[in-house]
């Protein structure tokens, strides 16, 4: 009797080629998973300081709220720098 | 006569099953891990979209038009459910290559964000469930837009000055 099926190679080739495909799609979803991350960091650092030279002009600073911010764990004001400090640890520092 | 029986041996059994076991733990975690990815995934992509839209937010509210008095031309407008911010600002039509002033309309509804430049048959559209949108007044210029959804509070202020 002859059994149909498939070789131990053929088995090995295919699992390889699975193991290769996941791989890449798993390296490419973190890539752009960080991209994203990046893009929003820079657009929350961008809109933060935008709001705050606004209020600055008006006297208003007491009303920025961080929790609209939400990457930002502190900020800091020393004469025109305005030190921002994200919760993934990264310090940014911006002259106003 | 003597019939030979064909079968697996102990060995071989237990092979199989220590393979057939290492296989189903990789491949749940795999997919355990990939479905976490996917909802990080379409998180960070809802907040980066989010984060585009006030920024095109912003810079239009930077160019609209302004009144004689030197502040803005911004009408804002507070329903029950969406807050609509109409003003004029300077644009190239593509088709013409003309510089005119077209109207543009924000509309920060429950769920969805829109911006309609004069009667736009393409509008941007941005959906996300549990979206909502308020707005307080800061001072007689000066707004704070608040637009609050399942994960994440965004602020913009708007600068009607």
């Amino acid at each position: 009797m002859k059994y149909k099926g498939f070789i131990l190679l053929e088995v090995l080739v295919a699992l390889t080629i699975v193991g290769i495909a996941s791989v890449i799609y798993w390296e490419s979803t973190m890539r752009t998973q960080a991209f994203n991350k990046q893009i929003s960091q820079k657009f929350v650092l961008e809109r933060l300081v935008h709001d705050f030279k606004i209020l600055q002009t008006e006297n208003m600073t007491q009303n920025l709220d961080l929790e609209g911010y939400s990457q930002i764990e502190d900020i800091m004001k020393r004469n025109n720098i305005m030190i921002i400090k994200f919760q993934s640890g990264e310090v940014f520092e911006v002259r106003l | 006569m003597k019939r030979k029986f064909h079968g697996f041996s102990f060995v071989e059994v237990l092979v199989a099953l220590a393979v057939a076991a290492i296989i189903i733990k990789l491949s749940s975690s795999l997919i355990l891990d990939l479905s976490r990815a996917d909802w990080q995934y379409s998180h960070h992509r809802t907040n980066a979209e989010i984060e585009l839209f006030l920024k095109i937010f912003r810079n239009d509210i930077m160019h609209a038009t302004k009144k004689p008095k030197a502040t803005k031309n911004i009408l804002i407008e507070r329903n029950n459910d969406s807050i609509i911010v109409t003003f004029k600002k300077p644009v190239v039509l593509p088709a013409e290559g003309e510089l005119t002033f077209a109207e543009i309309t924000w509309i920060f509804g429950d769920n969805t964000l829109s911006r309609n430049v004069e009667a736009d048959s393409h509008p941007l559209i941005l959906k996300s469930e549990g979206m909502t949108s308020s707005m307080n007044q800061l001072s007689d210029l000066v707004f704070y837009l608040t637009i609050s959804t399942n994960k994440k509070v965004y602020k913009q202020v708007i600068d009607g000055r």
